[in-house]
Order: structure tokens, then C-alpha cells, then sequence
């Protein structure tokens, strides 16, 4: 795959890891690696690109006696998803029309 | 290796970043490692299944050269500065407002040197077809002595034109490449200004 898009792609992936609720760098690996494959080192300047880029903002919250990092999705983090999931639906289209069978007009 | 060993390796590894970003990174790997041992893994395991020291503290350099270039003015320490782009290389790390100022300056030098070349290419490149014209009426004149019987003459008209015809052609494919060279050179300058 183009890495360019690639790399788009992943980040609206992580987006999508934390739009319902806030999570933590191990479960949105392995919330991810459901649907495509992502390492460790892969999501750490993903998540902050995203921060530098507002999309998503940090907080550390107590768990088992150390502290761990969450994300939260900010307003124009799930504007992001928005405009993909509008974008991705017209490509779509496109997919299903390039791949119909060929009708035979005999 | 364990989890201490882990994390020195990395720090080391990424020496030369900012403390700040360093201290973040060794965060982010040790919460990771504590999550999977929290999950069923030993401590080793947790950090075999995270890769090569090598490849983590390449993929965050990577990361981190990607990052700077998105979000700040500063040029990205892996574009490669080629020898024309050392007038560009130091514009491009001063302070934004002084960088602006001096960038602007080199972009309009870049103009005058451009439109300065293409004047002095198109005179030659003239000079080199006219040079190379003059050599048709030369030979032919060549001929005519040639047939009149005067042998000196000819030789000489014949040498005289094709010392023009020559002439004419080194102006001409050697403005012509010189013009192709210039292009490429300027592409470079603009580009390496412009980051």
C-alpha cells in the first residue's frame, strides 16, 4: 500500500480506537491489531502527531499502583473521522462499480 | 533483558533528543511492557514481543524527524543538503521572523542569478546557431574555389568552415545542456528554500 495513505489511514485508525471511550496505548494496539497490523513503535508517533495536531488530547489516571497515559478524542479528532467516513463512501461507490460483474450483452 | 535494561537501552539509543521527548518515549514503553505483563506475559516476553532495540529507536527517530517536519518552520534534520542548498541550509535554521527575512533575500538573488543565466543562454545559444549557419555559405564558397581551380583557397575556406560549423555546435549543445543542468540546480535551491 502507498505508505502516504498508510500512514493517513492508521491515524484515522487510532482515532476510531477512541472515539467511543478514552484508552490507553495497549488496548488500542490490540484493539487495532483486530483489523490491521500496527507495533508499538508504529502508534507511539501516531498518537503524538495526533496531540500536536489537536486531535486528540492526554491525562494520566492512577491503575494498579502506577499511572497510565489515556487519549481523549477532541471535537476536531471526531470532525477528522467525520470527513474520512465521507470520503471513503463515495470511493466506495467507486470499489463496487469497478469490481461489478461484467453483465454479458449477447 | 529485562525491563530496566530494556528501557536503559532505549534511552540511549535516542540520545541527542530532547530530555522532554526521551522521558515521554520511556513512559510510553514501560506502561506498554506493565499492560502486558498485566495481561499473562513475563516480564521478558513483554519485551521480546515489542521488537528490536534497534528498530523501536529507528521507527521513533523516524517518527519524531516526520513530526517535526509536519508541525514546525525548522527543516527536517534527514533532508539531505546538497552542496548548491549551503546558502539555504543555514537560512532555514535561524529564529522564524530573521529566517523569513533571509530566506526572502536568497529567493530574490535566486531570480537575478536565474534571469541573468537565461539572458547570457539565449545570446549564446543565438550566437552558436548564427556561428553555425555562417559555415553553410563558407563550404559552398569552399566549392566554388575548389572548382576554379584554386586549391589554397579552398583549403582555407573549407578549414574556415569548419572551424564555424564547429564553434557553432559547441555553443549551441553546450548552452542547451548547460540550460538542463541550471533547471536542476535551481529545483534543488527552490526546494531545500522552501522547506
Amino acid at each position: 500500500m502507498d505508505i502516504q495513505l498508510k500512514r493517513g489511514l492508521l491515524d484515522v485508525c487510532v482515532l476510531a480506537a477512541i472515539k467511543n471511550e478514552d484508552s490507553y496505548g495497549y488496548k488500542i494496539i490490540k484493539d487495532m491489531n483486530e483489523y490491521v497490523e500496527i507495533s508499538e513503535s508504529t502508534l507511539y508517533p501516531i498518537l503524538r502527531r495526533l496531540e500536536a495536531a489537536d486531535l486528540l488530547t492526554v491525562h494520566s489516571k492512577e491503575y494498579s499502583g502506577r499511572l497510565r497515559k489515556y487519549y481523549h478524542i477532541t471535537k476536531a479528532g471526531l470532525e477528522r473521522l467525520e470527513a474520512f467516513r465521507k470520503e471513503w463512501e463515495e470511493i466506495v461507490s467507486i470499489y463496487k462499480f469497478v469490481v461489478k460483474e461484467d453483465v454479458v450483452n449477447e | 533483558m529485562n525491563k530496566y535494561e530494556f528501557l536503559a537501552a532505549i534511552r540511549e539509543g535516542l540520545d541527542g533528543m530532547e530530555k522532554s521527548d526521551i522521558d515521554r518515549t520511556l513512559d510510553y514503553y514501560r506502561e506498554i511492557i506493565d499492560d502486558k505483563m498485566d495481561n499473562g506475559l513475563s516480564e521478558e516476553e513483554a519485551i521480546a514481543s515489542l521488537g528490536s532495540v534497534k528498530k523501536i529507536i529507528a521507527d521513533i527517530r523516524q517518527g519524531e524527524a516526520k513530526e517535526s517536519a509536519d508541525t514546525t518552520e525548522e527543516p527536517a534534520p534527514k533532508a539531505a543538503p546538497t552542496e548548491p542548498s549551503a546558502e539555504a541550509a543555514p537560512v532555514g535554521r535561524t529564529s522564524d521572523e530573521a529566517g523569513d527575512i533571509l530566506r526572502t533575500c536568497a529567493r530574490v538573488l535566486l531570480v537575478i542569478v536565474g534571469i541573468a543565466f537565461w539572458c547570457v543562454a539565449v545570446s549564446t545559444l543565438i550566437a552558436g546557431v548564427v556561428v553555425g549557419l555562417a559555415s553553410l555559405p563558407a563550404f559552398f564558397s569552399s566549392l566554388v574555389m575548389l572548382f576554379t581551380g584554386n586549391g589554397a583557397q579552398f583549403a582555407l575556406m573549407l578549414g574556415g568552415a569548419l572551424a564555424s560549423a564547429g564553434i557553432g555546435i559547441l555553443m549551441t549543445v553546450g548552452t542547451v545542456l548547460a540550460m538542463r543542468y541550471y533547471k536542476r540546480f535551481y529545483k534543488k535551491i527552490r526546494a531545500a528554500l522552501n522547506n
